[in-house]
């Protein structure tokens, strides 16, 4: 069941268009990504969700309810951390939550508490946010996106700045947000091996346009990707793919094959039938090809 | 003939002499009356009438010690005549001066005697002085020129309080009026075109004399 | 709750928070006490030279410094002392959050743009209030204390003597004719905050514009004198009428109603833009 809804979204600025004509849709559960390299819209598609920027033209609807200039109640049901988290440096995390509680209309206060404990600041949470390290930032924002208990979190490159450590607790927390919390999720991020893993379906934009939309692993599969192979008998190997007229390369003591993933399991059988011993298989072909692909 | 002559202009000036000196005798007995006051203290009540200065009514207590020393006690702030007119008549009156007879005045519905005083000494502050004496020896107007001050004319009003003094005195007098700079004021809109600056108008004090408390008596 | 107090409640904690807010009341304080000790010892040779043409002409009686006119003397920092230190809060207070990120953070939120910008021209005016208030009372305190109380003497269009029992109504209509005159500067600086990402155009901006509508007023332009009673630094000075010895009632309705259509028209302004403006920062 969809939750999200954006048809023919457009944003016209006065020089260039932002985004043109974009039609997808974000069901509920979903952990969605939202990819294209710099400058393709994808901030702006977001911001236009969110009502900070208006469209040109085109019709976005967050349950069921048309997202328009004065009709704000849909934002109870979302939250966003948009671009890099600003909180108000002078204040502590826990007054920055408390004055956005109020915004919120939030009456629990002990939901502060809860949600940063969630994030994991619970210590920090009477330290001032202008002493905050990227991360911890970050984290805070997310923590002020899930403070109302939204149905929808929208986050637009939630690991920038982060060391690889801190993106994987950013990614796992999103995981967890999603399953634990049944928290539907929009995510918008460079980092394209972190929506390989977390994001079940996507849409790739470029130029402020569509170019792909569905399931991650179906997209993957309907493309082709490289596999190598490591073999004891690498010229038993070329010949017997040349027999089945699979194309290849030869790379060290590798052999590159260009396969659907659904067919590598043939492959490495017709290897050993044989009489061919496997040492290694491995994917090579990943959502950065096909995102360079489907952006070029 | 030269004997009538003679006799003639001794009666013209020993009539001019008497007429002197009996002018004189007036005054001196004014500044006698001036001189005898006792100390004392009244309510005073003031209002001033100038065309660039608005207040309402000031009220407050005199103190009054000798011709020389007047002081006030105001409710609030008040402007008063630059020189009192018991100390200007001391002044005049106390030093050696001319006293000329003037041709009778009626002032208020009361015939005045017109003495006109020219004080001797080079030195006085005050120019001329003349006095308009009613038939009860009481000073109804007086005016004087001084070197410094200009000229101011004071007309005093009788009723019934001890050692002849006035229940209400009217001074007037000519005031400059001078436009102050708008960075002392702050009054940033400042005068309009057509208001004339530096224009010299009439300015009138008016104090009520009440509630005489007299000392040493 | 009513929201909207929420967001008014929620604009006053942030100002509250924000060392900036408390530079205004810092500055007065010095200003009054300072100006106030300057006259302490040096008023009577400046009151003498103000005066010296009534010393020719009367005998003085009475005392001339005092509360009053302290107070009269620090209402001439209305016009570009205060409104200076106004624009130091209203000025930021989208222009900030624009610059620090955080108006990207409330707009998230479900409450109308228009709310939003309404509850922040109402801390606006709050603010200018407190800082009146703080004003006339700091100077009514410390005046008190250092000169006592006494007769009003102001030297406008002539001199006008106000008793001391006639000075209280008339201060109370001065101080809130310099509020409603800094509520337009506030409202200024607040519309020009909602066009700029930029903290410190709008401060610049709105005193700029005071200064340059100042100097030209001073300066008095015949050129410009057909205008000069519409622009609005010229009733900065408006809350003097009240010290007329005979109020113009027309004259200050006029600068009342004039005020009026400033206050609302800036704010118009600056609330149309902000409900249509993309936030790109």
């Amino acid at each position: 069941m969809s939750l999200l809804i954006s048809t023919n979204l457009t944003k016209k600025f006065s020089d260039f268009t932002a985004v043109n004509d974009l039609t997808f849709n974000v069901n509920r559960g979903d952990v969605y990504g939202f990819l294209g390299p710099n400058g393709a819209g994808k901030s702006t598609s977001l911001r236009m969700v969110l009502g900070l920027i208006h469209p040109t033209s085109g019709t976005v609807k967050v349950n069921n309810q048309t997202v328009n200039k004065t009709n704000r109640n849909y934002l109870s049901s979302i939250g966003a951390l948009i671009e890099r988290p600003d909180f108000y440096t002078n204040l502590s995390a826990y007054d920055n939550l408390k004055i956005l509680a109020k915004f919120s209309n939030l009456k629990n206060k002990k939901r502060i508490n809860e949600v940063l404990e969630e994030v994991g600041l619970l210590k920090k949470a009477n330290v001032k946010v202008g002493s905050f390290s990227q991360g911890m930032k970050q984290r805070l924002g997310i923590a002020q996106a899930l403070l109302h208990q939204p149905e929808l979190i929208i986050l637009d490159e939630p690991s920038n700045g982060l060391d690889p450590q801190g993106q994987i607790d950013m990614r796992k927390l999103i995981q967890r947000i999603n399953s634990d919390l049944g928290i539907t999720i929009i995510i918008s991020s460079h980092i394209l091996s972190e929506i390989e893993q977390i994001a079940n379906r996507m849409i790739v934009i470029n130029n402020g346009e569509k170019i792909v939309e569905g399931d991650v692993k179906q997209l993957m599969n309907s493309e082709q990707m490289k596999v190598r192979i490591k073999v004891n008998q690498l010229n038993s190997l070329k010949e017997l793919l040349k027999t089945k007229a699979l194309s290849f390369d030869t790379y060290d003591e590798f052999v590159i094959v260009k396969l659907k993933e659904n067919e590598i399991s043939s492959l490495v059988n017709l290897i050993t039938d044989n009489n061919i011993s496997v040492q290694e298989v491995r994917q090579l072909r990943t959502l950065e090809e096909l995102f360079l692909k489907w952006t070029q | 003939m030269k004997i009538y002559l003679l006799f003639f202009w001794l009666l013209i000036s020993s009539s001019l002499i008497g007429q002197s000196d009996s002018a004189k005798s007036v005054m001196l007995s004014i500044l006698n009356s001036i001189e005898k006051t006792p100390a004392y203290e009244c309510d005073v009540k003031i209002i001033l009438d100038v065309k660039f200065i608005k207040m309402k009514e000031r009220f407050g207590r005199m103190f009054y010690t000798s011709s020389n020393k007047v002081d006030y006690k105001i409710k609030g702030f008040a402007f008063l005549p630059k020189k009192e007119l018991t100390s200007s008549s001391s002044e005049l009156l106390k030093k050696d001066f001319i006293a000329i007879s003037m041709p009778y005045q009626t002032i208020r519905e009361q015939k005045c005697s017109v003495i006109k005083v020219i004080p001797m000494d080079l030195e006085s502050t005050i120019v001329t002085g003349q006095f308009w004496i009613n038939n009860k020896n009481q000073i109804s107007r007086m005016t004087f020129i001084t070197k410094e001050n200009g000229a101011f004319t004071a007309d005093l009003f009788y009723g019934n309080i001890k050692f002849d003094l006035p229940k209400k005195l009217i001074v007037s007098f000519n005031v400059k009026d001078q436009k102050l700079p708008a960075l002392i004021t702050g009054d940033l809109e400042g005068y309009s075109s057509d208001e004339s600056f530096e224009e010299v108008s009439k300015g009138i004090i008016e104090i009520n004399y009440s509630n005489h408390l007299f000392k040493n008596l | 709750m009513d929201p909207m107090i929420s967001l008014i409640q929620i604009e006053l904690y942030k100002i509250l928070k924000r060392p900036r807010t408390y530079i205004g009341f810092l500055a007065i304080f010095i200003i009054v006490v300072g100006l106030q000790m300057a006259m302490y010892f040096e008023g009577e040779s400046l009151v003498t030279m103000g005066i010296q043409n009534l010393k020719n002409d009367f005998r003085l009686e009475g005392g001339i410094i005092n509360v009053n006119l302290m107070t009269y003397i620090l209402m001439n920092s209305l016009i570009i002392h205060i409104p200076i230190l106004i624009c130091l809060v209203t000025g930021d207070l989208i222009a900030g959050e624009a610059s620090s990120g955080t108006l990207r953070l409330i707009l998230q939120r479900p409450h109308s743009r228009s709310k939003i910008y309404l509850s922040k021209i109402i801390t606006g005016f709050v603010y200018s209030t407190a800082l009146i208030l703080f004003m006339g009372l700091t100077t009514y305190l410390s005046g008190l204390l250092l000169f006592g109380n006494g007769d009003l003497i102001v030297l406008r269009r002539g001199v006008n003597v106000f008793s001391a029992d006639d000075v209280f109504w008339r201060f109370t209509g001065a101080f809130s004719m310099g509020l409603l005159s800094m509520i337009v500067v506030a409202s200024l600086s607040l519309m020009i905050s909602s066009f700029v990402r930029n903290a410190i155009v709008p401060i610049v901006g709105t005193i700029s514009v005071i200064i340059v509508l100042n100097i030209i007023f001073t300066l008095g332009a015949n050129f410009f004198e057909p205008i000069l009673p519409y622009v609005f630094t010229t009733h900065f000075i408006k809350w003097q009428y009240f010290f007329d010895f005979d109020l113009n009632y027309n004259a200050i309705y006029k600068a009342i109603g004039i005020q009026l259509a400033y206050i609302i028209t800036f704010n118009a302004i600056g609330l149309i833009h902000f409900k249509n403006k993309d936030i790109l920062s």
